[in-house]
C-alpha cells in the first residue's frame, strides 16, 4: 500500500496542458481509488461469503455494540466535514484555517481509530480473536485494513499540516490538500458500507442454527445475505 | 473523454452547501440507527433494503459533493464508478456462487450418506466401503447398494485360518522383498479397509468366482496361475484399458508359500 | 526531513552505474525491465529444462518429487510474473511515450520505483532457492495444499510475499500508464488515432489496476492463514478452500489477458508495417480489445469446472467463455485482412508476428475446447491444458514479444538485429515450440496428468515425452542463437537509420536511438498512422523525408532529473514484504522487521516529495516558495524555437486522393488504400504512384 502516499506530494501547481484537461495527479488518485474499490470489494466478499458460517461463538449478536459504533461513525463523518473545510481554507488562502482544519480532521480520525482500538480490545477480552472463528477472521481483517487506511490518512494529514506551518499551502498548492481529501473521503465511504453491512445488517447474526435466512446454499440465503 | 471538459478548476460547493450535506449525512445515520433500534426489527430481512438504500444515498452524497465528482470532469466519475461497479459485481457474483447457484454439499452428503458401523479392530466403516468403479467380475454379485444383503463383515475363513491371515498380510503389505507393490494398490476386497485400489479387477468375491472361470482348472490352480503369470487368464468383462499393467515382475518375488497363503486368503473371499 | 534533502543534491550522473541506478528516463527503465526479465526468462527456461529432462524417460530418478514440484511451481510463477509481464512492461516503458508523442511518462520517478520493486520482488521470490524452501504448490497454489500443515516450510510465504511485492510494482506501473495514455497524448491524438499497441496497453493497465487488488486480498488471507491462525481456507475452521480458487481466478483470468493483450498490440503494429497497409478494421480491433478486457471478468470460473459449482454456474461460465472467443476471433480475422493484398515483407519481426497468429489460433481453439464443460472434465489437470497454456503464452505472448524485440530494437539502439540469424532463431522457435508442445495434446488426452514427476512405461507416454524433451533442446538452441544475435548486433556500428521499416508510428520520426527528450517539438497528430501520413505527403510534394527530426541542444529542454528516492522507497517495500519471513515468536511484535521497512518507505516518500529540483534548474522555472515538491515535469518544455513542420501541412488537407481499386475518397495521402489495400491515384500528380 506504499504507493498511495506518493501521489500526495508530487508537484507544485504548475498548470500544463493534458489531453483531457485533468491534472495528472488527480487522475492518478481517482484511478487508485477505483482500484481500492476492488480491494475492499474482495474483503467484503470474503466477509459476506463467510457470514453465518462460524462453527463456534462468539457470534456477532453476542459481541457487536451498534450504539458505540454509531458514535464513531458520526466522528468519521465529522472528520469528512472538517476535511472539506480544510480544502476551502486552502483555496481561500486562510493560513490559520488550513492548519486548524487539517489538524481537526486528523484529530477526529484519531478518535475513530481510538474507538476501533477500544472495540478490538473489548472483543479480545470477550473471547473473539482473529483465529477464533470465521466471524473473527473476516471481521478483524476487513475492519483492520480499513483502520490501516485511516491511519495512513492521518499520517498524510499530519504531514500536510507540518508543511502548512510555514505557509507553503495555498491556492497554488491546493491540489496537495484536495488529493489527501479525496483519499480521506474514500476511507469514509468505505466505512459507510462496512458500518451498514457488519453492524446494522450483520450485527445481530446469531450462530448457524439461528436465523433461517442465514442458512447458505439457498435462494433465501442469497437474498438474506444481500 | 474529449478535451473540452477542461472545467476541472471546478466550482466547489459553498460553506452553506457543505453544512447542509453534513446535516443530511447525520440525519440519515440517525434514521438508520432508529430502524434497528427496536429489538423486534434487529436482523430482520426487511431491514436490509432500507438500510442498503440509505447507505447508498450517503455514499453518493459524499462522492458527488465532498469529493466534487458532480463538479469535476465526467471522466473521473466514470473511472471511479467503473471500479465501484466491478467491485460490486465481484461481491455479488462470489456471494451468489457460494449460496444460491451452488448445490449444497451438505444436503448432497446427507442424501447419500450411509450409517457407518465402526469396525474397531480394523478401523473404518464396515458397510460403507467406497463403491468400486471397476466392476468387472461377472456372475451374481450382490447389489452393493443394499446394505441389507451386503456381506456384513469380512468373510470368516472356512479353513486354515493361519494361512489366510498370512495371505491377508501379504495382500496388504507385500512381502517386503521382491514384491514392492502390494496387491491392495490396485485391487479392491470388501472388508479389507486397505484394499480399495481401482486399477485391477475387484476381488471381493473371487473365492466363488474363481472356480467358474476356466473349465478344467480348479479354483486354487486358477488363482495360483493368475498370480504367477497375470496374463495367463483374462476374465470376461475385465476393463483392459492398460493391458499388461500387472506385470509378472510384480509377483516374481513371491515364494511358493507366499502364493499358497495368498490363494488361501483369496479363496476365503466368498 | 527537509534537512535531509537540503544536504543531498539530486543525482546528476548521465553515464555509468549511478546514472542507471538513479535514472528516471522511460527508455532506460524500459531497458532495465527488458534485461532483467530476459535473465529471468533464462532462469525459467532452465527450470523448464529440469522438468523436460526428468520427464524425457519413464521412471526417471534425475530429481526427486519435491524438487520437481519446486521446478514446475517456480517455472510457472517466473514465466508469468517475472518474464511475460515485465517484458510487456519493458515495451510499455520504451514505446508508449514515443508512440503518443510525449517526452516521458506522467510520473517518471514512480516509473523507476516500479522497476526497482519488480526487481526486488523477483529476487525475493527466487531467494527461496537459497534457503532450499522454494514454493512447491503450483503457480496457482491451491488451498489447502498451501496451508501450514501441508506446506510446513516457508516456501509459500516466499511465494505470497514475493507476489505481493510484485503486485505493488505492477500497480504502480499500471497507474502510471493509465494516466500517461489518457493525459499525455500529443495534440490531435484522439483516442481513435492512438496506435493499437497504445490501446492494448491502456486496456492491460486498466485490467491490472482492477485485478491486482483481488489477488492482493487473496494473498493477504493466505499469509494470515499461514502465520496468524485465521481460518479463511481451513475447512476445520469452517473456511472454504474454494474461496481461494475464486479469488485467484477472479484475478487470474484478467491476468491471462494482461499477458496476451500487449502481444496482440505489438502484432497489430508489426503486421501493418510489413504488409505496407494500415490495420484492417482498426475500430473493430480496438473495440474487440476493449470487449475482451471487459468480458475477461466474467469467465473466471471456467478454470474451476471440476470443483462442483453446480449446473447453473457452470452453464453461465461456459457460455461467457465461448462468447469471449468471438472478439478474439474478430481480431484474428482483422490481422488476416491486414495481410490480404498487402506487400508482405518477411522480415524477422514479421515472421514472429505471423507465428503469433498461427500459434495463437491453435491455442485459442484448444481453449474453446476447455470452454465446453463436459469436455473440460476430461482435460482438467492433464497435459492437454499444459499444451494449451504454452500455445497461448509461448506461441502467443512470447512470439509477440519477440516480434516487438526485432521491430523496436533498431529504434532503441540504432542498430538492426541480424536478419539471417534472426530468421534461423524464428524457425528454431517455431519448429521447437511445435515439437515440444504439440505432443502434449495427445499426452493429455491419453490421460497423462500434469505435475506428475514420473510415469511408468506401460502407460505408453514414452515416445511423445521424449519428443517434447527433444523439442526443448531446439528451443534452447533458438534462445542461445538470439543471445548471439544480440551480441553481434550490439557490437556493430549503427546501421539502422531512424526509420528502417517505413513504419507508421510517431516513434520512427525521431533519431535512433532517441534523444533523451524524445521529441524536440511535440508533434501535431492529424490521423491514425501519423508518420505514414507525413511521409506520403512529403513524397507527394516531391521532397521525401529521409532524416529524423533535427536534434536540439538538450539543455534547452527541461527533463526530469535523476533521483535516489525511488530506489530507497523500493528497498523499504522489499524489507516491508520480505521482513514478514522472519517470525521472532515474540508476544507483541512477532514481525518487527516490516516496521523497519515501513520506516524506510516513509523516509523515502517524504524525501521524494521534498526533493529539490536539479541545481541548474533551481529557481528558474519553479515557484521559489515551492521548494518542497518539485516534480520536474516532462511536459514542461522550455519555449525553444524549433523548426516548424513542413509548410505543406495546411495545403495537404486539400489534396484529395482516390483509390484506383475501390474508388473510396481518402482524406490523407496514402500510397495505398486503407479500405482495400489497392494503389492510390493522386489527382494532383496522376502518374506519381503505380
Amino acid at each position: 500500500m506504499a504507493h498511495q502516499m506518493e501521489v500526495s506530494h508530487h508537484a507544485p501547481e504548475e498548470e500544463h496542458p493534458t489531453s483531457t484537461g485533468i491534472n495528472n495527479r488527480k487522475l492518478l488518485m481517482w484511478v487508485f481509488l477505483s482500484s481500492d474499490c476492488l480491494f475492499f470489494g474482495s474483503l467484503i466478499a470474503t466477509y459476506m461469503v463467510y457470514r453465518g458460517q462460524s462453527l463456534v461463538g462468539p457470534y456477532p449478536v453476542d459481541i457487536i455494540d451498534v450504539p458505540i459504533t454509531t458514535i464513531s461513525t458520526f466522528v468519521l463523518l465529522c472528520s469528512s466535514f472538517a476535511m472539506v473545510r480544510a480544502l476551502a481554507a486552502t483555496n481561500e488562502d486562510r493560513q490559520g484555517g488550513i492548519i486548524f482544519w487539517l489538524l481537526m480532521t486528523a484529530f477526529l480520525g484519531s478518535i475513530f481509530i481510538g474507538f476501533q482500538v477500544y472495540e478490538f480490545n473489548l472483543f479480545r477480552e470477550e473471547g473473539l480473536r482473529i483465529d477464533t472463528n470465521l466471524f473473527g477472521t473476516t471481521f478483524f481483517t476487513l475492519t483492520g485494513f480499513h483502520g490501516a487506511h485511516v491511519t495512513l490518512g492521518i499520517v498524510w494529514l499530519l504531514a500536510l499540516a507540518w508543511i502548512a506551518r510555514k505557509g507553503r499551502l495555498g491556492p497554488k498548492t491546493a491540489l496537495d490538500v484536495e488529493l489527501a481529501g479525496l483519499y480521506w473521503h474514500f476511507v469514509d465511504i468505505v466505512w459507510i458500507v462496512i458500518f451498514t453491512l457488519i453492524y446494522l445488517i450483520g450485527g445481530f447474526d446469531t450462530g448457524p442454527a439461528g436465523d433461517p435466512s442465514l442458512v447458505p446454499h439457498s435462494i433465501t440465503g442469497f437474498l438474506g445475505l444481500i | 473523454m474529449s478535451s473540452d471538459h477542461g472545467v476541472h478548476e471546478s466550482r466547489h460547493p459553498t460553506l452553506k452547501q457543505y453544512v447542509i450535506i453534513a446535516i443530511f449525512l447525520f440525519a440519515i445515520t440517525i434514521v438508520e440507527f432508529v430502524i434497528i433500534l427496536p429489538e423486534d426489527f434487529r436482523g430482520q430481512g426487511w431491514t436490509i433494503a432500507p438500510l442498503a438504500i440509505l447507505s447508498a444515498i450517503k455514499f453518493a452524497a459524499v462522492i458527488f459533493f465532498y469529493m466534487h465528482l458532480k463538479f469535476d470532469s465526467r471522466l473521473l466519475t466514470w473511472v471511479f464508478l467503473g471500479g465501484l461497479a466491478l467491485g460490486f459485481a465481484v461481491v455479488m457474483a462470489l456471494v451468489g456462487l457460494f449460496t444460491a447457484w451452488t448445490p449444497s454439499p451438505r444436503a448432497f452428503a446427507e442424501d447419500h450418506a450411509k450409517p457407518c458401523t465402526l469396525d474397531h479392530e480394523m478401523g473404518g466403516c464396515l458397510e460403507n466401503k467406497p463403491k468400486p468403479v471397476v466392476a468387472p467380475t461377472p456372475g451374481p454379485a450382490p447389489a452393493p447398494d443394499d446394505p441389507g444383503t451386503a456381506p456384513a463383515a469380512a468373510p470368516v475363513a472356512p479353513a486354515g485360518g493361519g494361512l489366510v491371515d498370512t495371505g491377508r498380510q501379504i495382500f496388504i503389505t507385500g512381502t517386503g522383498e521382491g514384491a514392492a507393490t502390494p496387491c491392495v494398490t490396485c485391487h479392491t476386497v470388501e472388508g479389507v479397509p486397505e484394499a480399495v485400489g481401482l486399477l485391477g479387477p475387484d476381488l471381493s468375491h473371487i473365492g466363488t468366482e474363481a472356480a467358474t472361470r476356466q473349465p478344467g482348472v480348479s479354483a486354487e490352480d486358477y488363482l495360483a496361475q493368475s498370480i504367477r503369470d497375470p496374463e495367463s487368464f483374462i476374465a470376461e468383462g475385465v476393463d483392459r484399458a492398460t493391458p499388461g499393467l500387472m506385470l509378472a515382475a510384480i509377483t516374481a518375488g513371491l515364494t511358493d508359500e507366499d502364493v499358497d497363503a495368498l490363494v488361501a486368503f483369496l479363496m476365503a473371499q466368498q | 526531513m527537509a534537512t535531509l534533502t537540503d544536504v543531498i543534491d539530486r543525482p546528476s550522473s548521465q553515464s555509468g552505474l549511478w546514472s542507471w541506478i538513479t535514472t528516471v528516463d522511460h527508455k532506460r527503465i524500459g531497458v532495465l525491465y527488458g534485461v532483467t526479465a530476459f535473465i529471468f526468462l533464462l532462469l525459467g527456461g532452465l527450470e523448464a529444462g529440469v522438468i523436460r529432462l526428468q520427464l524425457a524417460v519413464p521412471d526417471n530418478t534425475l530429481v526427486d518429487p519435491d524438487t520437481f514440484n519446486q521446478m514446475f511451481t517456480m517455472h510457472g510463477t517466473t514465466m508469468i510474473f517475472l518474464v511475460i509481464m515485465p517484458l510487456s512492461a519493458s515495451f510499455f516503458n520504451f514505446v508508449i511515450p514515443l508512440a503518443i508523442g510525449a517526452r516521458d511518462v506522467a510520473f517518471p520517478r514512480l516509473n523507476a520505483f516500479s522497476y526497482w520493486v519488480f526487481l526486488f520482488g523477483g529476487l525475493l521470490l527466487n531467494a527461496s532457492f537459497l534457503t532450499n524452501q522454494a514454493p512447491d504448490a503450483g503457480w496457482f497454489s491451491y488451498a489447502n495444499l498451501t496451508e501450514k500443515p501441508f506446506s510446513a516450510n516457508q516456501g509459500l510465504d516466499y511465494w505470497a510475499l514475493g507476489l505481493q511485492v510484485l503486485g505493488v510494482s505492477s500497480l504502480a506501473a499500471a497507474f502510471n500508464f493509465v494516466v500517461t495514455i489518457v493525459n499525455m497524448r500529443a495534440p490531435g491524438m484522439s483516442l481513435m488515432r492512438m496506435p493499437l499497441f497504445v490501446w492494448m496497453t491502456l486496456v492491460t493497465s486498466i485490467l491490472l489496476v482492477l485485478a491486482f487488488p483481488v489477488i492482493t486480498v487473496g494473498l493477504i488471507e493466505l499469509t494470515f492463514d499461514r502465520n496468524f491462525g485465521t481460518n479463511f481456507f481451513v475447512p476445520e475452521g469452517g473456511g472454504d478452500p474454494i474461496l481461494w480458487q475464486h479469488l485467484f481466478w477472479v484475478f487470474g483470468h484478467p491476468e491471462v489477458y494482461i499477458l496476451i493483450l500487449p502481444a496482440m498490440g505489438i502484432v497489430s503494429e508489426v503486421l501493418p508495417t510489413f504488409s505496407r497497409k494500415p490495420l484492417f478494421g482498426y475500430p473493430v480491433v480496438v473495440f474487440s480489445g476493449v470487449v475482451i478486457g471487459i468480458m475477461g471478468w466474467a469467465v473466471w470460473s471456467h478454470h474451476m469446472f471440476t470443483v462442483g459449482l453446480g449446473p447453473v454456474a457452470v452453464s453461465v461460465f461456459m457460455i461467457t467463455t465461448m462468447l469471449i472467443a468471438v472478439p478474439t476471433g474478430v481480431k484474428i480475422f482483422n490481422w488476416i485482412g491486414t495481410l490480404w493484398g498487402g506487400q508482405i515483407d518477411l522480415k524477422t519481426a514479421m515472421l514472429f508476428a505471423l507465428g503469433f497468429v498461427a500459434l495463437f489460433i491453435v491455442g485459442g481453439l484448444s481453449g474453446v475446447s476447455h470452454a465446453v464443460a463436459p469436455s473440460d472434465n476430461q482435460q482438467q489437470d492433464t497435459y492437454y491444458i499444459v499444451a494449451h497454456i504454452h500455445y497461448v503464452l509461448f506461441g502467443g505472448a512470447l512470439f509477440g514479444i519477440f516480434a516487438g524485440v526485432y521491430y523496436w530494437f533498431p529504434k532503441l539502439t540504432g542498430k538492426l538485429l541480424h536478419e539471417g540469424i534472426g530468421k534461423l532463431h524464428f524457425w528454431l522457435y517455431f519448429i521447437g515450440m511445435n515439437i515440444t508442445f504439440f505432443p502434449m495434446h495427445y499426452l493429455g488426452l491419453n490421460g497423462m496428468p500434469r505435475r506428475i514427476y514420473t510415469y511408468a512405461s506401460e502407460f505408453g507416454w514414452d515416445g511423445l515425452n521424449m519428443l517434447a524433451s527433444l523439442g526443448y533442446l531446439v528451443l534452447l538452441a533458438g534462445t542461445l542463437l538470439f543471445i548471439v544475435n544480440l551480441m553481434i548486433s550490439l557490437r556493430k556500428e549503427p546501421d539502422a537509420g531512424h526509420d528502417p521499416w517505413d513504419a507508421p508510428g510517431l516513434e520512427w520520426s525521431i533519431a535512433s536511438p532517441p534523444p533523451t527528450y524524445n521529441f524536440a517539438t511535440i508533434p501535431q497528430v492529424e490521423g491514425l498512422d501519423q508518420y505514414w501520413i507525413e511521409k506520403r505527403r512529403a513524397e507527394a510534394e516531391g521532397h521525401p523525408i529521409t532524416e529524423p527530426e533535427a536534434p536540439v541542444d538538450p539543455s534547452t529542454i527541461h527533463m526530469p532529473s535523476p533521483s535516489y528516492w525511488p530506489l530507497v522507497t523500493a528497498i523499504g517495500v522489499l524489507i516491508l514484504g520480505g521482513g514478514m519471513l522472519v517470525d521472532t515468536g515474540w508476544d507483541y511484535i512477532r514481525f518487527p522487521i516490516p516496521f523497519i521497512g515501513g520506516l524506510i518507505c516513509f523516509i523515502g516518500i517524504v524525501a521524494w516529495a521534498n526533493e529539490p529540483p536539479a541545481k541548474e534548474h533551481a529557481g528558474d522555472d519553479h515557484h521559489p516558495e515551492a521548494g518542497h515538491g518539485a516534480e520536474p515535469h516532462a511536459m514542461v518544455a522550455a519555449p525553444v524555437a524549433v523548426a516548424e513542420r513542413p509548410a505543406g501541412a495546411a495545403a495537404a488537407h486539400s489534396v484529395r486522393l482516390i483509390c484506383s481499386n475501390c474508388g473510396n475518397q481518402l482524406s490523407t495521402n496514402f500510397r495505398f488504400c486503407p479500405y482495400c489495400g489497392g494503389a492510390v491515384e493522386n489527382p494532383a500528380e496522376p502518374h506519381q504512384e503505380g
